[in-house]
Order: structure tokens, then sequence, then C-alpha cells
């Protein structure tokens, strides 16, 4: 799960990017192919999985739907998708079926990464890894 | 009370509303109690990331208060009707109704590049379609998606100025319609 997780977050960002598509285009065009996947070959697979990857897959691309103002590093949007597949895999059956959930838990992931200003970039994500090296070697020296 | 106090009450009023909605789905985790401790502490920090993101981020949230125009969220129900025709009525499932809803809708642009109105359609018609990708054990039931895409559109046309560019938002709008469409729906047959 956490693998497609991955796939579906950065498949949606790298999409944005590189061929200028809107974030809209890139996670429905890339989720539609998936769905449609599942949905030809529904005995490809077992059957948990048939029905479970593609609701991981469409819900890790609202991850990658992240402005680029907000966060371009890959790093953070990996890390968001990895939460991301976490809070999915045990979140509450009360909201099951509920419209939006998945878009909900997507948005939760991303804000946890937002509240740091390193996950922004990943010239300040490598600033920061810096500055935290440095504090665990004065650290260690103390 | 002027205008420019009012916009900041409304403001504020919804982001605490967008903060305890995200609050309130990880809080449901730890109270089902279901998950191994490990990933319940790791629930716990995640709330406190949440808090300290709305308290501190500077770039979660505009500063002014802008609204969406009427003649765009007016497009939410249009959205969220057809992925619910889609995905209950011709059982093509929520996933790849709400997909081919939202694909559909990316290339409204293409119309008239120069139309600002147009290239705002596809993230409002994806917007539409997370409230059309509610399952048959919630709802299926046109008014009901009629009446949660009509609370979403609300709160699309109001949070024009938060959470921007944050992936979810959305989904989270789409959350609160279907979740105040389910409170009102049980209020009612209680009140019958």
């Amino acid at each position: 799960m956490i693998i497609i997780s991955f796939a579906g977050a950065l498949g949606t960002f790298y999409c944005s990017k590189r061929f200028g598509w809107n974030s809209v285009r890139s996670s429905a065009g890339l989720s539609f192919i998936v769905a449609l996947f599942f949905k030809i070959f529904p005995t490809l697979m077992s059957s948990y999985l048939t029905e479970t990857v593609p609701v991981v897959f469409i819900g890790s691309t609202f991850v990658g739907m992240v402005s680029v103002k907000q966060t371009s590093s890959y790093f953070g949007i990996a890390f968001a998708a990895g939460i991301y597949s976490v809070i999915f895999l045990y979140s509450s059956q009360y909201f099951e079926g509920y419209g939006g959930a998945l878009g909900t838990t997507a948005c939760v992931s991303l804000l946890v990464i937002l509240s740091s200003p390193y996950f922004k970039s990943d010239k300040k994500l490598r600033v920061g890894m810096r500055k935290m090296k440095y504090r665990f070697k004065r650290s260690e020296i103390r | 009370m002027n205008d420019a106090g009012k916009n900041k009450l409304l403001r504020n009023g919804l982001i605490i509303c967008f903060f305890f909605v995200h609050f309130l789905f990880l809080i449901f985790i730890l109270v089902e109690n279901k998950a191994p401790v490990f990933i319940l502490s790791l629930v716990g920090i995640f709330t406190f990331f949440i808090f300290y993101a709305y308290y501190r981020s500077p770039f979660l949230h505009h500063h002014s208060m802008d609204f969406e125009s009427w003649s765009i969220v007016l497009w939410v129900p249009a959205g969220a009707l057809s992925a619910f025709v889609l995905n209950q009525k011709l059982g093509l499932g929520p996933i790849l109704a709400g997909s081919l809803v939202g694909f559909l809708a990316s290339f409204i642009p293409n119309i008239n590049k120069k139309s600002f109105y147009l290239s705002q359609l596809p993230s409002v018609l994806y917007c539409g379609a997370f409230v059309g990708m509610t399952s048959p054990a919630v709802s299926n039931d046109y008014t009901f998606i009629f009446l949660a895409s009509l609370i979403c559109a609300v709160f699309l046309m109001l949070s024009k100025n938060l959470l921007q560019g944050v992936g979810g938002k959305l989904g989270t709008l789409a959350f609160i319609g279907v979740v105040l469409a389910t409170l009102l729906y049980r209020l009612f047959n209680l009140w019958i």
C-alpha cells in the first residue's frame, strides 16, 4: 500500500510539473487508468488488492495535487504519501463510504509535512538536515 | 461590526471548522482504538503537527478574505450528480466514476483557453465528483447528494483563500458536505 501511495502521489506531482497538466487531469487521469485496469482485469490479483489498490491510488493522487507554491520537494511528497497510507490503513470505519474521506486523509497527511518549513523544497530540506547533523554533533561533543 | 471585522470573523471561523474536521478525523482513529499502540502514538503526533500547521504556517491561507463566484460553485452539484449516476446507478464504482468525471472536466478549459471562467471548472466539478463518490451504504438518494453538494458549494465559495494549493482541500470540502447532510438527514428522521 505504501508503494502504491508513493506511485500515486509522486506520479501526479511529476505529471503536473513535467507535462504542465492541471492538477485535476494529473490526479483523475492516472486514477482513471488504474481503476479501468482493475475493472477490465478483475481476477489478475486477489480480490482484496483489486478492491483496495484503486482506492489507495486515487487518495494518494490527492497528495500529489499539492501546489509547487506549498512544496516542491519530492521527498516531502513521498513522506506525506507514507503518512497517507498509515492513516488510510487505520482510518475509522465510522467514515467508511463517505465521499471526500480520502481527500481528507490526503489533506491531513500534507498538513503534517507543511507544518515544517524544511519540506518546502529539497534545498530547504538539505539545509534542515545539515542543521540537525550540526546540532547532533554539538550535543555529542558536550 | 464593519465588513473587515465580519470577514475576519468568518475567516477564523472557517479555519477552525477545517481544523475541527481534520482533528475529528484523527481523533476517531484514537477513539476506535483498533490500531497498535505505535500507530496510535503516531496519530497523536500527527494531530499535534496539524494544530501547529494551522496555528503557525504562514503559507496555508491568504490573509485577505475573498469569495468564489456563485456562478462557478454552482457546478459542484453537476459534478456530484454525474459522478453519483455513474457510481451507483450505472454501477461503475466510486473510483472509476469520480476519476472519469474529473478527467473529462479537465478538458473543459480547452474549449476556450482564454476564458478564466472555464479554467475554474475542472476543480469545481472534481470537488462535486467526490460528493458523488459516496457509497450506497451512506446514501443512494439523489436528494441527499444534491443537499451534500450544495453544502459543499457554500463552503467552497467561502474558502477561496484558505488552504490554497493544499492537496485534499476539495476532498475535505466534499467530506464536510456529506457529513453535514448525513447529520441533517438523521435529525430530520428523528423529528419525523
